[in-house]
């Protein structure tokens, strides 16, 4: 059984008196010990995604389940003891810690709202997190301001694990982060998985990243999942023309190879203003007059690939 | 007070006469902090160097440096000359004749680098008014046609937007038609695309390329991303902790990069092509931080390099010729039993 499945998920925003829906029925599983990527460009609706699963934000349709139980319905109290078994690695490391809190008080901090009261049992536990994120015990008595961007990193995912959770959101966890940093933190993230059994969904626009870091690939354009598919197939054989021209638009290592010519007309328009149709249709080389007529529904292929779009 | 220097041909040395922008012993100090330690490269006309490292090298204040930007405290050493002129000794006046007409600068975040309560052809236009002495008229058709150049769907419209009524994409747009208003012979464009998406950056890319091209202007592209520098310059110049480390054309350098610190910064880069699964391979990591090179008396990289001997420590190892390029390590340049075991283990 999956750990997590999201089914027909919506969320929505009201921005100016008009309603508009960042998440538009998406559905997908996490397997438990599964890594699975969630890649678009900015605006497609990945991050709400990331935090209506976590309900940081209320869902306002569907389904998310955890293990058996449905945690969209629930409320307050009633979500804490789930709260504790999935938890968020954020972006940028210097916004999501508090500047005025101890790496100490930062870690004990959840320990005591999820009812751990044993003090002893809590300093353990900080103990333990910190050598497995690669931290000194001498950081705890430190405030975020002393560390690096790298290091900083380390103290937001130590605060994620430390209710031991089984489900991690990872909202862009490397790209604040230069290249060389960016390496520790990849493997750290795979050690960790390694060592807990911890399942990610793994939110980046950086294809390169969710190529080597995810098993499974969810792409997402305008608040759909247009793709899915195993992280080999995806790369070797996409399908979607929004897949290929993503694909296509990382600058390649390759001295020699020729720069492929752009596929991708104008930009991601705005989750207020939704073409009919197919979403992708306005940017899409092979666009027809059907595309215009009738949204094509995301189909699932022999291979387990699924694909939305008329001609793939 | 002498004419601006700008008015007067390229008086130069015999070999110049395809040297654009040389920059010798370049020194940035902020108070507390020296940001360069003594860079030298230059740039032909036409061409595209790259400068590449990571965040705190010093690429950013390099490139200020050579605009002569950079705040008021910060103070900068050696010699900077850009056709003939001396930039360091350059008066204000010259400098306001050279910025923006013969000299282009594109930032990060075009957001904060445009004015937000000016229309965006207004802040073209100023430009063309200023250098060209056109006419409001005359300069507001010249803008039409460089938003139509930078590839803005309906320029004439577009004139009168403010930036909060435009994309990240069209404003980075916007700044690059700035940029290159009055055909300027040196574009310093520092990191162009890093605040936008991936499928716009290639096309920005592309876009400064074809300019680059047809106007012939030469391209300082400062990068942290090795995939734009693969495919966008000719020549690239890796920088760590405020030191170049190593020179060498964009083609030797990812063939074989020579310098530990290259090394580390290609094997630790994610490809998208033939590149691994964390299933089966393991990232390359370049260990600690570049704090560590703080103190560091003798080579900055040797904390944390894997190839440094007691002989780094001592004192900063210049760049030398080495297989076409110029590299800083004397642990690469003249091989060692230690340096061919590590090469052989790769």
């Amino acid at each position: 059984m999956s750990l997590l499945a999201v089914e027909n998920l919506e969320t929505s925003y009201t921005s100016h008196g008009r309603r508009l829906k960042a998440v538009d029925g998406v559905s997908f599983t996490v397997a438990k010990g599964e890594t699975v990527g969630l890649v678009g460009e900015s605006g497609c609706g990945k991050s709400s995604l990331g935090k209506t699963v976590l309900r940081l934000v209320p869902s306002s349709g569907g389904a998310i389940r955890l293990g058996d139980t449905d945690i969209a319905p629930l409320d307050g109290r009633a979500l804490i003891p789930f709260r504790r078994r999935m938890q968020m690695i954020f972006q940028d490391p210097f916004a999501s810690l508090n500047p005025r809190q101890t790496v100490r008080t930062l870690l004990d901090t959840p320990l005591k709202v999820h009812g751990i009261t044993d003090a002893v049992e809590r300093e353990s536990r900080i103990n333990t997190i910190m050598d497995k994120v690669g931290l000194p015990r001498t950081a705890l008595a430190r405030y975020p301001h002393e560390f690096s961007g790298g290091q900083r990193q380390r103290i937001g995912i130590a605060r994620a694990l430390i209710l031991a959770p089984e489900l991690i959101v990872c909202d862009e966890p490397v790209s604040a982060l230069d290249v060389s940093i960016q390496a520790q933190i990849l493997n750290l993230l795979v050690d960790l998985k390694r060592d807990l059994g911890l399942s990610y969904l793994f939110i980046s626009h950086d294809m390169s990243v969710v190529r080597y870091f995810t098993d499974r690939v969810l792409v997402m354009y305008l608040g759909r999942i247009v793709e899915s598919g195993s992280y080999d197939t995806l790369w070797s054989n996409p399908l979607h023309p929004y897949t290929k021209a993503l694909i296509a638009a990382v600058p390649s290592y390759d001295i020699d190879k020729k720069r492929t010519a752009v596929a991708l007309k104008g930009e991601l328009p705005s989750a207020a203003q939704i073409p009919s149709g197919c979403r992708f249709r306005l940017r899409c080389p092979i666009a027809q007059d059907t595309c215009a007529a009738q949204e094509p529904a995301l189909r699932t292929l022999p291979n387990g690939q699924q694909v939305a779009c008329h001609f793939a | 007070m002498t004419a601006p220097a700008s008015s007067a041909p390229a008086r130069s040395e015999p070999h110049a006469g395809n040297r654009l922008l040389d920059v010798r012993d370049l020194c940035v100090a902020f108070p507390g902090h020296l940001a360069v330690r003594g860079i030298s490269f230059h740039i032909d006309r036409g061409e595209t160097l790259a400068l590449v490292g990571e965040s705190g090298c010093g690429k950013s204040a390099t490139s200020l440096a050579v605009m002569r930007l950079l705040p008021p405290g910060a103070r900068i050493a050696g010699a900077v000359t850009f056709d003939g002129i001396d930039l360091v000794q350059a008066n204000e006046r010259t400098l306001r004749d050279l910025r923006g007409k013969r000299m282009g600068l594109i930032l990060q975040e075009p957001m904060t680098s445009l004015n937000p309560v000016l229309t965006i052809g207004d802040q073209i236009a100023e430009n063309l008014m200023r250098h060209e002495k056109l006419t409001r008229a005359q300069a507001r058709a010249r803008t039409v046609e460089l938003l139509d150049l930078v590839r803005i769907p309906d320029p004439a419209r577009r004139y009168d937007d403010y930036p909060h009524n435009m994309s990240g994409g069209m404003r980075q747009r916007v700044m690059i038609a700035m940029a290159v208003a009055c055909n300027p012979q040196l574009l310093i464009a520092d990191e162009p695309t890093t605040a936008l998406d991936v499928t716009l950056q290639s096309e920005v890319l592309e876009l400064l390329d074809s300019l680059r091209r047809q106007l012939d202007m030469a391209l300082l592209l400062i990068t942290h991303d090795l995939g734009v520098v693969a495919q966008w310059a000719d020549r690239v110049a890796v920088m760590y902790a405020g030191n170049i480390v190593e020179k060498a054309g964009a083609h030797a350098l990812f063939e074989n990069p020579a310098h530990p610190y290259s090394r580390g910064l290609m094997g630790s880069t994610l490809r998208l092509e033939g590149g691994g699964h964390y299933t089966s391979q393991r990232l390359t990591e370049i260990p600690g931080t570049v704090a560590s090179a703080l103190h560091e008396p003798g080579c900055n990289f040797a904390p944390r390099c894997a190839l440094a001997t007691a002989d780094c420590r001592i004192a900063p190892p210049p760049l030398r010729p080495f297989e076409g390029r110029q590299v800083a390590c004397p642990v690469v340049t003249q091989p060692s039993k230690e340096a061919d075991r590590v090469a052989a283990g790769r």
